[in-house]
């Protein structure tokens, strides 16, 4: 099976300070769902920044589609990213002044990629991915007039719009109540799962790991936090 | 590219109050300058052309600055008169093309008369090619006809045929009144913007008349009783205004005039002395020109604060972005574009707006100040400076837009709240 991403011994600090990112091996097959869990400060966020090629040039190895990453100047990583990558916040995922439709087209304005691999219209692709989540009959309404769920649904249908390779959620059902939650996930893994995509999909909440293929914890996979906590 | 206008224009669109007002502001900041730069313009040539076309003044031993304040302007009052013969020999020295004889010391209400002759109205010029018009009426026939300015005629609301006195001096209420001498207004000038609007009329032997009956109360007209024979209906003359046959001879007369022998005269050259007398009162325009600069800056400084307002809110959207796969230049491109997009409709409006005052109220300056204002297109200047402005506008909208890019490299996907 063919791997969307590989680290091999990667390490990361930012500049002037000790290591905060310290793993040895994490590997993600293509379509797969892996769960990773861990309090706050365990490194989740350097991890993400790291994957998605936000922050510079760690020292080891991240491969994402076979592209080493490190290798890439920023310019490149940026693209790479708008390109492969879906990205889901815990909240505010969209812009405030944009429509519904234009917030789940804004990938396809900002790569060509993504644009080219849709066989529909923009628009029409953007509805039908609307409405497997729930949302068709939001579409001209602004951003800020949306509940929460609806916002999370809005963003995950502007994160899987010309079918990314990769779907990376930071903590996206944490503002969310238990019965939104369930069903926001159920949708996402749903509509993930048509176009298999492999997710990465970070939190601190247990009870979620059962949906996925695989759930990797933090505090263990990354040794600069297990030496850290286990000098306490 | 169209991204980056798609999304500017949304996010102007999306704050419609805020944008609206921030146009207006700088909107009006620079019509502000643009109406002020074209009052500068007007007054300064209403005031430059207050008399065209004259090449010499001459007048007695005083300075250029005095005599042109004197004789043109009516403030103040001439040292000394020139004698009707010197006069005469300048309106017949071989240079001359013509006078117009000026004698002034007489008033009315508060107004100043003027004793003239009817060159006045064939030679005076203003505003380059300009001359004394009537509204109704003629020029004075004999000498009981008075003329008047449309000021007076206004103020007093005199019509032809409306009798009147005039008083000796210049003070408004003066003790000593020539009632020996009524006149009778023959005719009533159009409003030409100059001090003339402000004068009253009269012929050279009226003035003599008028003195000669009054002269056993004054002792210091004597002398034009004593005066010989051919110029007994003469008075004495503050100044004479003198239009050379070729300009190139103005400077030759005037130090001829200079040097006259038969009295001590001065000669001024008006073009040159009004010059410097309106460079004499450019610290008021350059004054006036600061203050209109700082209130654009005022203006555009709104716009950086409202900028700089959004930066927090902006943090969330670049974030957003970067997760798209913007790059961190491109927040900074969407604020630029904002501020262009802005400080453009500001200019248009700016120039809707100026044209608007021009014309609601240049009827109103002109009556009231003088001052003309035609409607014209922009001239280069004034594209230059709005130009300018937009400049400065995008310029000072750098800073925010700069402050945009540190936080997208700081923040990087962290969505800041």
């Amino acid at each position: 099976m063919t791997k969307s991403i590989e680290i091999e011994s990667l390490k990361f600090s930012y500049v002037g300070d000790a290591d905060i990112i310290d793993i040895d091996r994490l590997s993600v097959s293509a379509g797969e769902r892996i769960f990773v869990h861990g309090p706050s400060g365990c490194g989740k966020t350097t991890l993400l920044g790291l994957l998605s090629g936000i922050l510079p040039s760690p020292r080891g190895s991240i491969r994402v589609l076979g592209k080493d990453l490190s290798a890439l100047p920023p310019a490149e990583r940026d693209r790479f990213r708008g390109d492969h990558f879906g990205y889901l916040f815990q909240m505010f995922n969209l812009l405030p002044y944009l429509s519904v439709m234009d917030n789940i087209l804004l990938p396809l304005r900002l790569s060509s990629s993504r644009l080219s691999k849709i066989s529909k219209s923009p628009e029409s692709e953007a509805k039908h991915l609307a409405q497997a989540l729930g949302i068709g009959h939001l579409m001209n309404r602004q951003a800020p007039e949306l509940s929460v769920g609806q916002q999370q649904r809005v963003a995950a249908a502007r994160a899987l719009i010309g079918n990314p390779e990769i779907l990376i959620c930071d903590e996206p059902t944490s503002a969310l109540d238990h019965v939104h939650r369930d069903r926001f996930l159920d949708l996402l893994i749903d509509v993930a799962g048509a176009s298999k995509t492999s997710v990465i999909f970070v939190s601190h909440d247990r009870s979620l790991a059962n949906r996925f293929d695989r759930s990797v914890d933090l505090t263990t996979l990354n040794r600069k936090f297990r030496a850290s906590t286990g000098d306490d | 590219m169209s991204t980056i206008i798609h999304l500017a224009l949304r996010s102007i669109l999306n704050r419609r109050v805020t944008s609206l007002l921030t146009i207006l502001a700088i909107a009006l900041s620079m019509s502000l300058l643009l109406i002020v730069e074209r009052l500068r313009t007007g007054a300064r040539e209403g005031f430059t052309g207050v008399i065209s076309q004259t090449d010499v003044i001459a007048g007695a031993r005083s300075s250029p600055i005095q005599l042109l304040l004197n004789s043109v302007f009516q403030i103040g009052s001439a040292s000394n008169n020139v004698t009707p013969e010197t006069w005469e020999h300048f309106r017949r020295h071989p240079a001359v093309a013509w006078t117009i004889p000026v004698a002034m010391g007489d008033s009315h209400k508060g107004f100043r008369v003027i004793a003239t002759n009817e060159d006045l109205f064939l030679h005076y010029h203003y505003q380059r090619d300009r001359r004394l018009e009537f509204e109704s009426g003629k020029p004075s026939a004999d000498d009981h006809d008075v003329v008047i300015g449309a000021r007076v005629a206004k103020e007093l609301g005199y019509t032809e045929g409306t009798k009147l006195v005039l008083a000796h001096g210049l003070a408004v209420e003066s003790f000593v009144k020539h009632e020996d001498h009524p006149f009778v207004i023959s005719g009533i000038l159009k409003p030409t913007g100059t001090p003339f609007d402000r004068s009253l009329f009269i012929s050279l032997p009226a003035m003599a008349q008028m003195h000669a009956g009054a002269a056993e109360h004054h002792d210091e007209h004597a002398d034009n009783a004593d005066e010989p024979d051919h110029h007994r209906h003469l008075p004495g003359l503050s100044a004479f205004f003198i239009g050379t046959k070729s300009r190139t001879d103005a400077l030759a007369l005037q130090r001829e005039i200079q040097t006259y022998a038969g009295e001590p005269m001065t000669g001024a050259l008006p073009g040159l002395t009004l010059a410097q007398l309106w460079s004499a009162l450019s610290y008021a325009e350059e004054a006036l020109r600061a203050v209109s600069m700082l209130v654009i800056l005022v203006g555009l400084l709104s716009m950086i604060i409202a900028l700089y307002n959004s930066l927090n809110e902006r943090r969330r959207e670049m974030a957003i972005l970067r997760a798209l796969g913007a790059r961190p230049w491109m927040i900074t491109a969407i604020l630029l574009v904002e501020a262009g997009f802005l400080t453009g409709v500001a200019v248009a409006t700016s120039i809707a707006l100026t044209y608007g005052a021009l014309l609601g109220a240049t009827g109103l300056i002109t009556a009231n100040f003088g001052i003309s204002l035609p409607i014209t297109g922009l001239s280069g200047e004034e594209w230059a400076r709005l130009g300018l402005m937009f400049l400065t506008g995008l310029a000072m909208a750098a800073l925010p837009a700069w402050q945009a890019y540190r936080n997208a490299l700081v923040d990087g996907l962290t969505i800041r709240i």
